[in-house]
């Protein structure tokens, strides 16, 4: 290395010490302790005690674990795909030269700018079985609405489509993707006398692709740390039917102060999200299409 | 004519989609103007009879919401200077300076933003404890001076987007790395910069779990904190919730409105670039 | 007499010791606190007491505080089996011993078992309510029944409550609360947990606990007095329907009579029924000051702690009216007793004869209160049936406080 490389690679290095310190401290270091501390037996008011894999094996024994991991699993197999059909579908319509364009994304993307807490009040005013809104309207339609929050069958259902209201993020990025597509592909598809659905299935979703395996990590990761939510509006209940994974491991962590077995839980949940990534990852490879292979 | 015809259906779907997720807000408006004894009626009034503006005033003197609105305010603010400083200065080096091990650290500061929260929260947690930082404004505002990993992520893209020149001349005139970046990649990247201002400004005058963990006393309460609290204490006032959810999701509302290129802008670079 | 004051003061000069003080009260409810330790303070001066008042999370507050070494000196606290677990508080017994001017005999006994762990007293009593029921007067008046009598049976209970419920109003609302159930199960010869708190068999699925519980959820299940728990939540809570006129009962402590005197609700309160010859048991909510083992300067700790639970501190809360005295002859001198709404208060603590639950064991929360009200929620919510589940359940953790003892 020549000097001027030396000299840079010190500076490279001193930029990025604020990260590196920051990672030791509050990345690498914390998960390491984490690790450790599941194998122990720690409430806070005691030294930690080790115990080998005990909590592991409490664990599997503990009904509210699986509950929990029930609960986040329904949430997250129905919420994602749910929201990126929405996103999708509402970024197709919006991608189609509307005038008010700006205004009707507005109000699409407003609800995501919402502190989660706020949110979560309105729709618990929302939901409320005898005056709320939402029971009126149906209501309105013959329906006798469930008692939504109150329900143990009703009560996931209910924070599902709460997270609709939620996708203006997605609609974005969807937009974004789509402006990228190049108008030459559907140019030539509509000299081959393709229609709209086929124009879809095959020049929209592929070049898209990218945009939702994107869209799926992040989405998946994210529903499976759902907290405030479940925190705000049913604290787990009625009878642990919302009782989320994140706010299971809450509970332990800092309600009961079992500092060990939450962080056996949040190690599973670290192992599980790690698998769910990594399965989309591999199931990319066949229906993922990246710019450089379609151009061939 | 076709054409026109053929618009109908999506601005019908447009209207109606809008329609549905403008009617929560709407009746959050309509619930916070109510009487007590108005909340609770079927068939539910949509425009209340009278317009009760002091809901406002009861809702935000109740509990002390202009500490918790300091408190956020203080919260927000440092995290900001933060993370701005960290993010940038941290962007900067894995955009411009060569040394070795680069990609590497890189893949891993990307594969740091796949890790779920729970797994560090407990130790970091005890740590701050063992410091004396619980109930303290510390723990919220000092990990941002370390850089966040999306942050870092965004800056850099834009980095990238400078041309090598412009280094290449600065350097010739005998410039150190440092004064490149203070001199002329901070000015350049401006825009980026107040994107990043904005989305952290809105994650953090959001943020829930953080505060829970780490206030304590209701002194230091932030506003998402402050009214939770308060509907536990006054779980059927909807009237005072809705007014007091209206004021503290307004910061966030109004800064979207006045920068809604940057942040959409900036929404948008996250999802492309793969 | 130079001489002496000469040397008093070349005597040890006391320094300032400051403590601190932590409570849950907050507003207005903190007034008659500071008024209290204003006077401890004009009365030693040497001493500086720190008033931090902690209306949100206190038991997280105490808890981190003690993990962390800090917590204040003297405090408000009510879970006593956990702190005195991990040896946090200090036995109290020793220093009112050798106390001239208060005993334990100052303060009535039963509520003494909510502050004392095997017969060693944690803590000196400051705020009581016992459990009574309230009626509304004048749902009582339309539906002309006569106002009910002290010596009430669960039977005369329950049909009055079925008189009182017709379309939007109901009789009375039953809360799947294992608190609350305590004095209903304990006043029919039943209990959750044995005496010394290790086991459930025997006690939780018992014919007597099991009668007790199956008479309360009827009231929601069958006779459908009580409300469904999604339209008490819709409604707000048992209070709220109380005060809005829709509920003729309502089982609950002195906390809402502030809010009632100041509507024009014509209210009576009563001891609560009991099952036909059996006796009645009721239940207590209570809290006492504690000094934490912590502190440095027990002495003065101890000074600070009687001087917010003797019986200038109770005369100040009851005149403010927040609070009854927890001392008989306090009591007495006010003239609670004869005070029509506060009298079922002051007759209901001579009933409170069984320790609760909670006290006796620092594991109630977790290892037996969790299953059990998810137990009773399952009962409400999923109709299910009594008797097996209670059986189930006194089984189920049975079985997990044997793996903990491990």
């Amino acid at each position: 290395m020549t000097r001027r490389e030396r000299r840079e690679a010190i500076e490279g290095y001193i930029a990025i010490l604020p990260w590196i310190i920051g990672f030791i401290v509050f990345m690498a270091g914390p998960i390491l302790a984490s690790f450790l501390v599941s194998f122990c037996d720690w409430s806070i008011l005691k030294p930690a005690r080790w115990i080998g894999t005990q909590n592991y094996g409490t664990l599997v024994s503990d009904p509210l674990f699986w509950q929990s991991l029930k609960v986040t699993f329904i949430y997250a197999i129905v919420s994602v795909p749910l929201g990126l059909g929405t996103a999708l579908a509402v970024a197709l319509l919006l991608n189609q030269k509307v005038k008010g364009l700006a205004g009707f994304r507005t109000i699409f993307y407003l609800p995501s700018v919402m502190p989660l807490v706020a949110v979560s009040l309105v729709w618990m005013w929302i939901y409320n079985p005898k005056f709320g809104i939402l029971n009126f309207f149906l209501g309105k339609l013959g329906i006798s609405g469930p008692e939504w929050l109150q329900s143990t069958t009703w009560v996931l259902p209910a924070l599902i489509i709460m997270s609709l209201w939620g996708i203006g993020g997605g609609m974005l990025i969807f937009l974004a993707g789509l402006k990228n597509i190049p108008f030459e592909l559907y140019e030539a598809a509509i000299v081959d006398g393709a229609n709209s659905w086929q124009k879809f299935r095959s020049i929209t979703l592929p070049m898209l692709s990218p945009t939702i395996f994107f869209l799926l990590v992040m989405g998946t990761i994210g529903s499976f740390q759902v907290f405030t939510q479940a925190f705000v509006m049913t604290e787990g209940g009625p009878l642990n039917a919302s009782l989320f994974y994140v706010l299971y491991l809450y509970m332990q962590g800092f309600r009961w102060f079992h500092m060990g077995y939450a962080s056996s839980l949040s190690w599973i949940l670290t192992l599980i999200i790690l698998l769910c990534t990594l399965i989309i990852f591999k199931s990319s490879a066949a229906w993922v299409y990246y710019e450089a292979e379609v151009k061939r | 004519m076709r054409r026109k015809l053929n618009k109908f259906p999506i601005y019908g779907l447009l209207v109606m989609g809008s329609a549905l997720f403008l009617v929560p807000l709407l009746w959050m408006i309509s619930t916070s103007l109510k009487a007590e004894g108005a909340i609770f009626v079927f068939p539910p009034q949509w425009i209340p009879k009278s317009l009760h503006w002091e809901n406002y005033k009861t809702a935000l003197t109740i509990l002390p919401f202009a500490t918790f609105f300091k408190n956020t305010c203080i919260i927000t603010f440092f995290s900001l200077v933060g993370t701005l400083f960290s993010s940038s200065l941290v962007a900067f080096g894995f955009a411009r300076l060569r040394f070795p091990g680069r990609r590497v650290l890189f893949m891993v500061l990307l594969g740091t933003m796949m890790i779920p929260y729970p797994v560090t929260l407990i130790p970091m947690y005890i740590l701050f404890n063992r410091l004396g930082w619980v109930d303290t404004f510390l723990p919220l505002i000092v990990p941002s001076f370390f850089g966040s990993a999306f942050f870092i992520f965004l800056l850099r893209q834009y980095y990238l987007s400078i041309p090598l020149e412009l280094d290449d001349a600065a350097r010739i005139d005998g410039c150190g790395s440092f004064q490149i970046f203070y001199r002329i990649h901070l000015p350049l990247i401006k825009p980026a910069l107040i994107t990043v201002a904005i989305l952290n400004f809105m994650g953090t005058w959001n943020d829930f779990l953080g505060p829970l963990i780490y206030l304590q006393s209701q002194e230091h309460y932030t506003l998402a904190l402050g009214l939770n609290i308060f509907k536990g204490m006054y779980s059927t006032d909807w009237n005072l919730l809705m007014a007091a959810s209206l004021v503290i999701l307004a910061p966030t509302v109004i800064l979207f409105f006045f920068a809604q290129k940057r942040i959409i802008g900036g929404i948008a670079l996250t999802g492309l670039k793969q | 007499m130079m001489g002496v004051v000469l040397f008093t003061c070349q005597g040890k000069k006391p320094s300032r010791v400051k403590l601190r003080y932590m409570t849950w009260d907050s507003a207005r409810g903190l007034e008659p606190e500071r008024r209290i330790i204003e006077a401890f303070e004009a009365n030693h001066p040497h001493i500086q007491v720190k008033l931090e008042p902690n209306p949100q999370r206190y038991e997280d507050k105490i808890l981190t505080s003690m993990a962390g070494g800090t917590p204040p000196d003297v405090f408000l606290w009510w879970n006593f089996p956990k702190l005195v677990k991990f040896g946090g508080l200090v036995d109290l017994t020793p220093y009112l011993e050798r106390n001239p001017d208060l005993s334990a005999t100052n303060y009535y006994r039963n509520i003494l078992r909510y502050t004392s762990i095997d017969g060693k007293i944690y803590g000196l009593p400051k705020d009581f309510t016992p459990r009574v029921i309230f009626y509304n007067k004048a749902l009582f008046d339309e539906a002309k029944i006569p106002y009910p009598t002290e010596d009430w049976t669960w039977d005369d209970f329950l049909q009055i409550a079925r008189k009182l419920t017709k379309g939007d109003q109901y009789g009375f609302c039953a809360v799947p609360s294992t608190y609350n159930l305590q004095s209903w199960v304990w006043s029919n010869g039943g209990d959750f947990i044995s005496p010394d708190g290790t086991k459930a068999r025997g006690y939780l699925d018992s014919p007597q606990t099991i009668e007790a519980v199956k008479f309360y959820a009827d009231l929601y299940l069958k006779y459908k007095v009580s409300p469904s728990p999604s339209i008490r939540a819709s409604m707000g809570g048992a209070t709220e329907m109380f005060l809005t006129g829709k509920l003729g009962m309502m089982d609950n402590g002195r906390w809402p009579l502030i809010r009632l005197k100041k509507t024009d609700l014509r209210v009576g309160t009563l001891l609560p029924p009991h099952p036909q010859g059996k006796n009645l048991v009721t239940v207590l909510h209570a809290s006492g000051q504690v000094m934490s083992s912590r502190c440095k300067n027990k002495e003065e700790a101890w000074e600070l702690l009687k001087a917010m639970s003797d019986s200038f501190a109770q005369r100040r809360r009851a005149e403010a009216g927040w609070a009854i005295p927890a001392m008989p002859e306090l009591v007495n001198e006010l003239g609670f007793a004869k005070d029509p709404l506060e009298r079922a208060f002051i007759r209901a603590i001579s009933y409170a004869t069984v320790t609760p639950c909670f006290m006796r064991t620092a594991d109630w929360e977790e290892v037996y209160d969790r299953p059990i009200s998810q137990a009773l929620e399952r009962i409400f919510l999923l109709k299910a049936d009594v008797e097996e589940t209670l059986i189930e359940t006194a089984r189920k953790i049975d079985e997990k406080a044997a793996l903990k003892k491990r």
